[in-house]
């Protein structure tokens, strides 16, 4: 063996072990419903929890949901229960009408800056647990006037008339279109055959329009049959449908002849509900580019069934539409796991500094040869273009910077080695780098 | 709460997920199973990658069975069933019978994660799946994959040119008393389709649905793929019968053509049936102690236990790995909170 190998240049950092005291506390923030669920666990497993929502009461925070609570039972008792609980557990710290204004730091010592009611206050924190809602965005080709969004039909309904808010007779008949914008998502569905159902009870004639009815939910299939049997027509669509003021007009799939396709015109529909896109909100994007946290079209989402809620940032789990916009009662179950995440990094009383090997490229050597990209297991080194000279930009970082070669993200990267041994630019190097801030914070206490 | 001592019944994706998660916030565990492996049905099933990963979470399950297996904290008891729970005090005595020996021993809290049975495609005699040898159901398929590497014919081992997967075998099916969807069959088929349509590019699949469910996020890719792909044919039509004729390779299928509306006979060389899930069949040993009922469909109702009793993963309904790991995780919240409060 020549001693002439070349060998990774490894900065001298003490590389040892240490223990750190952690408080067990948390700032549970954001305006989405599941932020109950997880301030009320977090705070019965012994977490001292602050709740910070821009509303003035906790009720208003499932105030959107009241039409869907009404409409079903499991979601009304998880949700309605869960007002009263945070509402009456005093160990949990409820600060209204406040939101985030700004994070920084790491596990076990973040700042959050807080706004409230024009002042601002920061608080450190041992974790961060967040939930924001999305916006809702119509397709353009359904945005016409008298056509409304699931979110704006559940809140601008009238539950004691069976109508919407500005109508004076109950709705007679009301549509639900589905899958317009992909058909990952199974809310829609759930939510279409649930409230439509509660709608047959004021004698309103409801329509539900999709691509694929979602009978993947506990009990859908069931409720299902029972729908049918009440009444509620159900159409499968091949093409997108047309609507012209209150007609929609499709041709059916469920009709056996391709070649000779059956048009469907619905007319008089006096409520066009169509399924929306959930888009971030701005201040979830913001709260994500503060920490640097990665995302695909704007949800932290699942990439890995072991972390549900975890996000690659140690001490911050997400739930809601941050995660990903989900059926309340599958929501329920996420902030559930993401305030168990939370649980265990925070709640035990110490932790170890991790300090950890992450991966570095040097742009000056890097070839963009994708060698890197395609043998990572981490799927934590990425070429976004290639060809012409990549450009990545990830949210939250300034404008316009540029990286002309692989990118590592530091949040999920494992330090394995395995890019930096395969590189054949050599250009690739293991640094310690994500918790080299964490020491520094160390020797100055 | 540190001394609390959980026992899990089961060590399938649930199980293990829950052993794991509880040794991690230091709570001891004993993980039973009855095989003389841990991993349960996930542990057959196999990587569904193409030229990139479409996202089965197999892979993530094989892991967890190795972490597992390797952690000093959980004792791992194979070849172990329970016979019995009694209440006893704040806790339960479970009586374990392991190769014979019957051995008694206390716990704080229990967690059922026995899960599903496969439905026996037997049971949907149309299809012939037991008399033909190259029809396979989803699980066969599976197998096929991850030992052999490649799908071929079991009949005489050659790669199938024309495959035709048909869902809902035994699911969303009042006949059977099963209405319910298994909520994974569509993705399991779909990835699978695009392994066979990968490995061979001449192959033909034709996929017989009712409705497509979909499977976790970025799921619409893997379904465009499929749209987008010339030799890839979705009917909106379920067959009626499988057959064959004297002497002649292949099989013969009845099934409505959605293009012209008459009844017509297809060839194909291999048939995929996409089995659900059913009810454990062991469900119906029920442990009085434990107070463990049937709810909708069959499946246990987890408001039913008693406390300290808790259901994980397939044993309370249907689930995809996905799924199953989430529900684990919620089940260990829910007894980390129960043994808080008892401490």
């Amino acid at each position: 063996m020549s001693n002439q190998q070349a060998v990774l240049r490894i900065p001298e950092v003490a590389p040892e072990l240490k223990e750190v005291e952690v408080v067990p506390e948390a700032v549970v923030a954001g305006d989405h419903p599941t932020v109950l669920a997880m301030a009320d666990s977090l705070s019965t497993m012994g977490i001292s929890v602050t709740l910070i929502h821009p509303y003035k009461e906790i009720e208003e925070i499932v105030a959107h949901m009241r039409g869907l609570m009404e409409a079903d039972e499991e979601v009304s008792k998880k949700y309605a229960f869960l007002c009263e609980k945070v509402a009456a557990n005093k160990s949990i710290k409820v600060m209204s009408e406040a939101t985030v204004d700004d994070v920084s730091g790491w596990w076990g010592n973040f700042s959050v800056g807080i706004l409230q009611k024009g002042t601002s206050v920061t608080l450190k924190t041992s974790g961060i647990a967040v939930a924001y809602k999305g916006n809702p965005v119509l397709p353009e080709a359904f945005s016409a006037e008298g056509i409304k969004s699931f979110s704006d039909f559940l809140a601008q309904f009238d539950m004691r008339k069976g109508a919407l808010k500005e109508a004076t007779n109950p709705a007679k008949r009301v549509a639900f279109v589905l899958d317009v914008d992909g058909r990952d998502e199974k809310w829609a569905s759930v939510t279409a055959l649930r409230f439509g159902a509660y709608l047959k009870g004021f004698g309103s004639q409801v329509y539900i329009l999709c691509r694929d009815f979602k009978v993947s939910v506990d009990d859908m299939e069931r409720e299902y049959r029972l729908a049918r049997e009440a009444g509620i027509l159900i159409f499968k669509y091949r093409d997108y449908p047309r609507i012209e003021g209150k007609r929609i007009i499709f041709q059916d799939a469920s009709a056996v002849s391709e070649k000779a396709p059956l048009d469907v015109v619905l007319d008089d529909v006096d409520a066009i509900v169509i399924q929306e896109k959930v888009v971030p909100s701005k201040g979830q994007e913001e709260f994500l580019g503060w920490l640097k946290i990665p995302q695909e079209g704007g949800f932290v989402g699942p990439n890995n069934p072991q972390f549900i809620g975890r996000t690659p940032k140690k001490g911050v789990v997400v739930a809601g539409d941050t995660w990903y916009p989900e059926y309340p009662t599958d929501g329920y179950v996420t902030a559930l796991s993401a305030a168990a995440e939370l649980y265990k990094w925070i709640g035990r009383g110490t932790y170890q500094v991790d300090i950890q090997r992450v991966a570095e490229v040097d742009p000056s050597k890097c070839a963009t040869c994708l060698t890197c990209y395609r043998i990572c297991p981490h799927d934590s080194i990425r070429i976004e273009r290639y060809g012409e000279r990549n450009v990545y930009i990830t949210k939250g970082e300034k404008e316009g910077a540029t990286w002309e070669a692989a990118r590592v993200k530091v949040e999920t990267c494992n330090g394995c080695g395995l890019c930096a041994s395969e590189c054949p630019a050599k250009a690739i190097q293991l640094v310690y780098y994500p918790d080299l801030e964490v020491l520094e914070f160390l020797e100055k206490t | 709460m540190s001394d609390a001592h959980v026992i899990v019944v089961g060590g399938g994706i649930a199980g293990i997920t829950c052993a794991d998660e509880l040794a991690q916030m230091g709570i001891k565990v004993t993980l039973l199973e009855k095989e003389p492996e841990i991993g349960g049905w996930a542990a057959d099933y196999c990587c569904k990658a193409t030229d990139r990963c479409n996202r089965c979470y197999v892979c993530v399950s094989d892991k967890e069975r190795e972490n597992v297996r390797s952690m000093g904290e959980i004792a791992l008891l194979t070849n172990s069933r329970v016979t019995e729970v009694s209440k006893n005090g704040s806790g339960y005595i479970v009586k374990i019978s392991r190769s014979g020996d019957v051995e008694e021993t206390h716990a704080d809290a229990v967690i059922f994660a026995t899960g599903f049975t496969p439905f026996d495609a037997r049971k949907k005699g149309e299809y012939g799946y037991g008399r033909y040898a190259d029809v396979l159901t989803g699980l066969d398929l599976e197998r096929m994959l991850r030992e052999k590497g490649n799908a071929f014919k079991p009949s005489d081992g050659k790669v199938p040119q024309s495959v035709a997967f048909i869902q809902c075998v035994g699911s969303r099916d009042e006949s059977l008393g099963h209405l319910y969807c298994s909520k994974a069959c569509c993705a399991y088929a779909l990835r699978m389709a695009r392994v066979i349509r990968n490995q061979n590019p001449e192959s033909e699949i034709y996929f017989f649905y009712m409705d497509i469910q979909p499977a976790g996020r970025l799921f619409d890719e893997t379904l465009k793929a499929c749209e987008d792909d010339p030799n890839f044919h979705f009917v909106r039509a379920i067959p009626s019968k499988i057959y064959q004729y004297y002497q002649k390779p292949g099989l013969m299928m009845k099934v409505l053509n959605t293009e012209d509306g008459e009844i017509e006979e297809r060839f194909f060389d291999m048939v995929v049936l996409s089995i659900g899930m059913e009810p454990n069949e062991e469900n119906d040993l029920l442990w009085e102690g434990a107070s463990l009922k049937p709810g909708s469909e069959g499946f246990l109702d987890p408001q039913s236990c008693d406390e300290g009793i808790f259901l994980a993963g397939t044993v309370s309904g249907p689930k995809d790995i996905e799924r199953s790991i989430m529900d684990a995780k919620q089940t260990v919240l829910q007894t980390l909170r129960y043994l808080e409060g008892k401490s």
